[in-house]
């Protein structure tokens, strides 16, 4: 008798594939405290740093990468922030001892909360990091349809980064001048970035006609079953920050209400 | 089985290629063109990364060796040089495992010793793979068979009336001035190794050079800097004696045409890209295509839609109208047929006389061989030398 004709014996769920589905609550659990503005904020700062050092060593290529990304808008935000608190701490209705000991503490407050923020996503992203973005998006536990869609997003995203470098170089090639430094520039410069993002559009239609309108290429790329993803150590300590936080959390609260 | 496909430029040959494929052709047949973004998956963003990926994380490592990937195999696919991109859209190609690889305007830019190679691979590959090339340049009956392709169309007296005497007619007359590299060193971000370490050359005015070198030599790299698209992080370059700071020069000395004329594009109609260099009535803008061998039919079309081989041309044509010193042309050759090859060179040549320098980017060593007195430029090790 045929052996694969026999009714295949159901598989056993492995204790370690649910203790992976619980990654995206782990995560949400270490945002906790951003919730609670009341918390002190040695206890955010942290756990913003350790959770920002466990992402540096579990993978330190992919901080470093975003890295200049996070300190570009943080030395944007903060004297925007600056300025709000200090509009904020001039007002007569808050009383403090000077409006710059106020400007000071509040900004903190805000940056260590934009930090904690940041320093989890960081986390979340080098440990679910599966070395390319197609074998993370695939390795995570959402419907095929949301896989297709985060891949085909994150593909734009990056024709939109090509576009960035093509604009340059079709001022460059002009002999004109260099776009970000001449006034005259940024008018004619929507335009043609408008129609660089065109022509990557155009490659982009030309791979749909050659190979992305095939059933095929998805099939083979973002496969219905989701992938196996092995848990790891970092897992296992991840879980454990999140159960200190939690558990801290749970004894703040009982402490403001007792 | 290689297959070449003979014929010149709207013979028929890429349509050819396309009614062989069908529609819902993939995996079957996978094409290789000059924009080699259409062979990659799309989905990645390193070399290994493609390579992994199609291969579906089996062993790609002959891939590698075959087609000479290892010294680029951590870099981004959209920054690769011409000849860099073809030899990993090859090696896509092949891992995709289709019954029959297209090779369309794509060889011509792989240098001298990585095309035969991958000629000799493919001609002594025993699988049942066939792979169709369409370059003139490259035919080898003792590789493979010919297909000819007759002209059957209206196109060739179009082609014909490219005449070095019109088109010089819109090169500005401006003598170039000398450009000096001194003590240059540059090393993209993204890469650990100099594509130059400390080079020194000196540019005269009405000299045609041709730049000749292996894949990823820094060919390409040069004319970014000379052209201001990238800026040297040691050393300097100097025109007229006058220090070269992109940043600062509102006006440029060089006009550039890409080797892929995509990057160059900055509207959407080929009459805008010539408004957009110099003011001209509409009769003017017909005679100027046609003196650079494009049919009229295409000045409303928008640059993007344009077949290569009509690319090219628009983008040598706006590089010399844009009325610089110097002119820096990436494979201006690629794809042409001989026809327009030697009305190229005669038009090359007449620019010369005006005394605007000339800077030729070119793997077509049957090209080079049309101008004997021109100086060859060798990149190899990091730096460059005369030959």
């Amino acid at each position: 008798m045929d052996s694969s004709k026999l009714p295949q014996t159901p598989k056993r769920i492995n204790f370690l594939d649910y203790f992976r589905l619980l990654f995206p609550l782990v995560y949400i659990a270490l945002l906790a405290p951003l919730a609670f503005p009341d918390l002190p904020l040695e206890f955010k700062l942290a756990l913003f740093l350790v959770c920002f050092c466990f992402g540096l060593l579990i993978n330190a290529k992919i901080v470093k990468g975003v890295l200049p990304t996070i300190l570009a808008s943080l030395a944007t935000l903060t004297p925007f922030i600056g300025i709000v608190q200090w509009a904020k701490c001039s007002s007569f209705e808050i009383i403090q001892n000077t409006v710059s000991q106020c400007v000071i503490t509040e900004t903190a407050s805000v940056l260590v909360t934009f930090g904690l923020g940041t320093s989890v996503f960081l986390l979340a992203v080098t440990n679910e990091w599966r070395g390319s973005l197609l074998n993370s998006i695939n390795g995570l536990r959402i419907p095929r349809s949301v896989r297709t869609i985060s891949i085909v997003g994150s593909v734009l995203i990056g024709e939109f980064r090509k576009t960035m470098a093509r604009t340059h170089l079709a001022f460059s090639a002009r002999g004109q001048a260099y776009p970000s430094l001449h006034w005259r520039n940024f008018f004619i410069l929507p335009a043609v970035l408008g129609c660089v993002w065109s022509a990557v559009l155009k490659m982009s239609a030309d791979r749909l006609d050659l190979q992305w309108s095939s059933q095929t290429f998805w099939d083979k790329y973002i496969p219905h079953k989701i992938s196996e993803v092995k848990t790891s150590s970092f897992d296992l300590i991840i879980l454990l920050i999140a159960f200190a936080t939690i558990a801290f959390l749970i004894l703040s609260m009982t402490k403001f209400y007792i | 089985m290689i297959t070449f496909l003979r014929g010149q430029n709207f013979s028929g040959r890429s349509k050819w290629m396309e009614d062989r494929r069908g529609t819902g052709f993939y995996p079957k047949f996978v094409l290789v063109n000059h924009s080699v973004d259409t062979t990659y998956t799309g989905l990645t963003w390193t070399v290994r990364e493609e390579l992994q990926l199609v291969s579906e994380n089996s062993d790609y490592g002959r891939a590698v060796e075959t087609f000479g990937l290892k010294d680029f195999l951590d870099r981004e696919l959209h920054v690769l040089s011409g000849g860099e991109s073809v030899r990993t859209a090859l090696a896509v190609a092949v891992l995709h495992s289709p019954d029959e690889i297209q090779i369309d305007c794509a060889l011509e830019q792989v240098d001298d010793t990585w095309r035969n190679k991958i000629l000799d691979f493919f001609h002594k590959d025993k699988s049942n793979q066939s792979l169709v090339i369409a370059d003139n340049h490259l035919i080898n009956d003792s590789i493979g068979t010919i297909k000819d392709f007759p002209i059957t169309n209206t196109m060739q007296t179009v082609w014909s009336r490219f005449s070095a005497e019109n088109a010089l007619s819109y090169v500005q007359k401006i003598t170039s001035a000398p450009i000096s590299i001194k003590n240059l060193s540059f090393r993209y971000k993204s890469s650990e190794n100099k594509v130059f370490d400390d080079i020194n050359y000196n540019f005269l005015p009405g000299n045609l050079y041709f730049f000749v070198g292996a894949n990823g030599s820094g060919k390409t790299t040069l004319v970014k800097l000379l052209a201001g698209a990238l800026t040297p992080q040691i050393g300097d370059i100097f025109y007229a004696g006058k220090k070269f700071n992109p940043r600062i020069s509102n006006s440029r000395y060089a006009s550039l045409a890409f080797q892929n004329p995509d990057y160059q594009w900055v509207t959407n109609t080929v009459e805008k890209e010539i408004d957009r260099l110099r003011k001209m009535g509409q009769k003017d803008k017909l005679n100027f295509l046609e003196a650079f061998g494009i049919d009229r039919v295409f000045l409303k079309m928008s640059p993007i839609e344009l077949p290569f081989v009509v690319k090219k041309r628009v983008s040598v044509g706006l590089a010399a109208l844009s009325g610089k010193q110097w002119l820096i042309l990436d494979e201006p050759t690629l794809g042409q047929d001989e026809l327009y090859r030697n009305n190229f060179a005669n038009f090359v040549k007449s620019v010369l006389k005006m005394q605007v320098g000339i800077i030729v980017i070119s793997h077509d060593s049957s090209f080079r061989k049309l101008f004997p007195e021109a100086k060859t430029v060798i990149f190899k090790d990091r730096t460059i030398a005369t030959e």
